[in-house]
């Protein structure tokens, strides 16, 4: 019998603990497959954060730290100061890396680490049960907001890719969503060209992928990915901020 | 007043509105997510302000610059939160300002998990942050003491211009019971006159720092810190005695734990052993003298200190006893309750090693 | 001899005693946390399941990190009933992490279902993403009231907090459970005036009071003339020091 599909060996065969329909699985395995495809998963280690993806380290099938909330940049800072040659990535939420971690993301695309940073935005807060996210939009309503996002009070939700565009060393900033398979292989390339500029040392590199939570925002999985792209798209607009110049 | 049935977090925040406490900043971390919930929703009711801050970090600090304009001021967590509070804690009280932090703890070290716990006894009877500094720690064991002790916390804090840690393990905050909302005695408080409100050309600038750059500045402003300290062991130490007349065995026991001590000694009074329990209620100031007292009783055979922990309060308890009487430790740790049934095993360990 | 009748998506339970689950094959618990809801929630699946029907418990509970029904996993199982909750085993878990197994009782029609909600909206919320399996199948949805709890101590509030339940869960609630109780403390006239207040709310919602839930030492000590089925429960969601020794 011929295999015609076969599930990429970056990933263990531990099944995820994920909700039904959140997209954290289908972001998992692009990063996955982009590991296998480029020949890293020997090679790579990844940060996983806290949040929803805590249990990256089970699933990801290379070497991995968990990081404290919000540290994973500068864990990975860490490791690919003692390992320049290894792919190294963060796999974080909106709550760790644009809230808690928001200075050491900064920080270290202000430095130019030469690591990848996987960036899921999904409005909210997961882990913890619906909290506000920095990515909350506004009149979302959370368990910290309970009357809905007011701008007044909570400021303006942050674009975090736009941001980091502006920093001379994050050389790659892009931003996906994963709502549908066009956008699914869009978001795939642009992980790809993240890590293959990693390795070409050139500085840091972030893929932001929209991403949905159905159960904090009480949708079935269907009506998840039309409210991402109905809500979340326009404010967040995808497309790439920050490429090398092609020489 | 008749009684409602509260949620530990809930009552806890709304002892502290009741309280006057107007401004409250924190972060979201599970077992104390109700009290931000709590507040989001009700301070905009008093006219209040409720920020979720970007971290807890941020949360502390904001606690200090509004304890620094004046008012009453509370933010809370659970302990890896409260482990990156500890630079703000320090300043704090090292400006000596007033304020109230609550810690609903669950087990570690390092992210460990969110079943209830007392292993951050160190961390905040011991320092945490750095500096010589106390904290006024008061730990409840039921919800009702919970609203009681948050609601003097306020008093407290502005009393003796410094921070007031409520310190309850995860069940405390998580519990449901029986509350009434009582007015507490006042007290006679001073006005904040060091408080920065501008100065409106009437009075000289108010600064708040803990800066010193002559170290016998630094070490005249500890010593006047510490006679603070000396004052507050005197008037706000407080202990629970329960059934010590004629104990063999004095059980110490903070928060959860003593509860369920309390469980084990009426079950070993049934099969005739003796036990009594000292529940320190302020664990700083912590009540030594209760122990040292309890050590000098022909009655007393041995002390078992108790904890969620792997066995922190059970030094001081040590040092109280002085070498009088054998300090034995039971706890367990990392989210798991000790059982009475274990407790009362325990004991009788103790005593068939005694006899 | 129990028989089980079912017509209509209804089932129809009945035990020697006449004593009757009458509510539709999924029963959603909802309340305000502390309500008492899974302290029913557990008696009434416990109950379901000695009349030797197949019942699963679905606990949907992301709110509460304790408390919860799936610490009881190891009663359940005694009797045989399938306990569906996170696809994290351990209590420790931080995460909501609902497992895809909850499924199975809206696929699975030989399925008595409870399912027991996290208190207030945000708990409700997570129904919500279930909606098109309660939009095709017809379910009872309870409200569990405690007239000891600050929110939910007038009709005014009642009402206001039970539509913030169905706004969360977009699913409509069919029926009110009085579960007017103040743990160990709980008199018959606090049972009495919860009753008041479960009527009124129930006459203004235009639902029935379906159970009055009571600890089984006031079982016999109601009046008369109360709308809804009297419902004893033993107290199953003990606190460490409530243990036997
Ligand atoms: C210092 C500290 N503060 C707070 C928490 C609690 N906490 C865990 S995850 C999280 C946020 C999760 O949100 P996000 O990063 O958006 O990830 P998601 O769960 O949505 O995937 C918080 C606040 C913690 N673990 N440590
Ligand atoms: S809570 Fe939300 S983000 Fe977390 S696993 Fe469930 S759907 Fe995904």
């Amino acid at each position: 019998m011929a295999v015609i599909f076969e599930k990429t060996k970056a990933l263990t065969d531990k099944t995820f603990h994920y909700c039904p329909g959140c997209t954290h699985g289908i972001i998992h395995r692009l990063v996955a497959e982009v590991l296998e495809e480029l020949n890293l998963t020997d090679n790579a280690i990844g940060v996983a954060p806290v949040g929803c993806s805590v249990f990256a380290y089970d699933y990801f099938n290379c070497d991995m730290h968990e990081a404290a909330h919000g540290r994973a940049p500068a864990v990975a800072t860490g490791i690919k100061r003692v390992h320049p040659d290894n792919a190294v990535f963060t796999y974080q939420g909106d709550g760790d890396l644009a809230s808690i971690g928001c200075a050491e993301i900064v920080h270290a695309a202000m430095r130019g680490e030469k690591f990848t940073t996987i960036f899921v935005n999904n409005a909210i807060y997961g882990m913890t049960g619906g909290q506000m996210a920095p990515t909350t939009l506004i009149g979302q309503k959370a368990t910290t907001a309970p009357l809905g996002r007011d701008e007044n009070h909570a400021g303006l939700p942050l674009k975090v890719s736009e941001m980091l565009a502006t920093i001379p060393k994050a050389v790659f900033v892009e931003r996906v969503s994963v709502h549908d398979v066009k956008h699914i292989n869009q978001a795939k390339k642009a992980i790809k060209k993240a890590f293959q500029l990693q390795m070409e040392g050139k500085g840091f590199t972030l893929v932001e992928v929209l991403s949905t939570c159905p159960t904090n925002w009480g949708k079935t999985p269907v009506e998840s990915l039309k409210w991402l792209q109905e809500n979340m798209m326009p404010y967040f607009p995808l497309g790439n901020f920050r490429t090398p110049e092609e020489v | 007043m008749a009684k409602e049935l509260w949620k530990g977090n809930e009552a806890i925040a709304e002892a502290a509105i009741k309280s006057g406490c107007r401004f409250f900043f924190g972060y979201p971390i599970t077992p104390q997510n109700e009290i931000p919930e709590y507040m989001s929703l009700r301070m905009p009711q008093e006219g209040g302000c409720f920020l979720q801050a970007e971290s807890e970090v941020a949360a502390i600090n904001m606690v200090y610059g509004a304890a620094g304009s004046g008012a009453r001021v509370m933010t809370s967590s659970s302990s890896p939160g409260i482990s990156l509070k500890q630079e703000g804690i320090s300043y704090i009280a090292g400006a000596e300002l007033p304020c109230v932090i609550v810690n609903i703890v669950r087990g570690g070290p390092g992210l460990g998990g969110i079943q209830p716990a007392q292993s951050d006894y160190y961390q905040a009877c011991k320092g945490g942050g750095h500096g010589d500094y106390r904290l006024v720690v008061l730990a409840p064991s039921s919800v009702q003491e919970a609203v009681d002790l948050t609601q003097e916390a306020f008093d407290i804090a502005d009393q003796y211009r410094m921070p007031v840690m409520i310190m309850g393990d995860g069940m405390i905050g998580q519990m449901m019971e029986p509350v009434e909302f009582r007015e507490v005695a006042k007290r006679q408080l001073p006005d904040k006159e060091w408080a920065t409100t501008g100065t409106k050309g009437k009075r000289k600038a108010n600064v708040i720092n803990s800066l010193f750059i002559d170290p016998a500045e630094c070490e005249k402003h500890n010593n006047k810190l510490f006679a603070k300290y000396d004052e507050i062991t005197k008037n706000e130490m407080r202990v629970e005695e329960y059934k010590l007349e004629g104990a063999e065995i004095v059980f110490v026991a903070y928060g959860t734990t003593a509860r369920i001590v309390k469980n084990a000694i009426n079950t070993l009074e049934k099969e005739g052993i003796k036990a009594g329990l000292i529940r320190p209620i302020t664990l700083w100031p912590f009540p030594y003298a209760s122990i040292e007292a309890a050590a000098e009783k022909a009655n007393v055979k041995a002390f078992l200190t108790v904890e969620m922990s792997m066995g922190q309060m059970v030094d001081d308890v040590k040092i109280a006893a002085s070498g009088k009487k054998p300090v034995h430790f039971y706890g367990r740790t990392g989210g798991m309750v000790p059982t009475p049934a274990a407790i009362v095993e325990q004991v009788k360990k103790i005593l068939g090693g005694v006899k | 001899m129990t028989s089980v009748l079912v017509f209509d998506s209804k089932v129809l339970i009945l035990d020697k005693d006449g004593f009757m689950f009458n509510e539709k094959r999924i029963r959603i618990i909802t309340g305000h946390y502390g309500s008492g809801k899974t302290e029913f929630a557990v008696n009434y699946t416990l109950g379901l399941a000695d009349k030797g029907v197949k019942t699963a418990i679905v606990d949907l509970d992301i709110v509460n990190p304790y408390f919860r029904s799936r610490e009881l996993e190891p009663v359940f199982n005694e009797k045989g009933i399938r306990v569906i909750s996170s696809s994290i085993k351990g209590l420790a878990g931080d995460l909501p992490a609902l497992s895809p197994e909850v499924y199975t009782v809206f696929h699975d029609k030989s399925y008595q279902a409870v399912f027991d909600v996290g208190g207030d909206k945000v708990g409700a919320t997570a129904l919500g993403r279930y909606h098109e399996y309660l939009d095709n199948e017809p379910y009872d949805m309870l409200f569990v009231l405690n007239a000891n709890r600050r929110q939910t101590k007038d009709v005014e509030g009642a009402v206001k907090y039970l539509k913030s339940i169905e706004e969360g869960s977009r699913q409509k609630v069919t029926a009110l459970v009085n579960n007017t109780h103040l743990c160990g403390e709980t008199t018959i006239d606090d049972i009495i005036r919860g009753q008041e207040l479960c009527e009124k709310a129930a006459k203004e919602l235009g639902i029935p009071v379906k159970y009055i839930v009571v600890e089984k030492r006031f079982a016999d000590m109601l009046p008369k003339e109360m709308e809804g089925e009297v419902f004893p429960i033993d107290i199953y969601m003990k606190r460490p020091w409530e243990d036997e020794a």
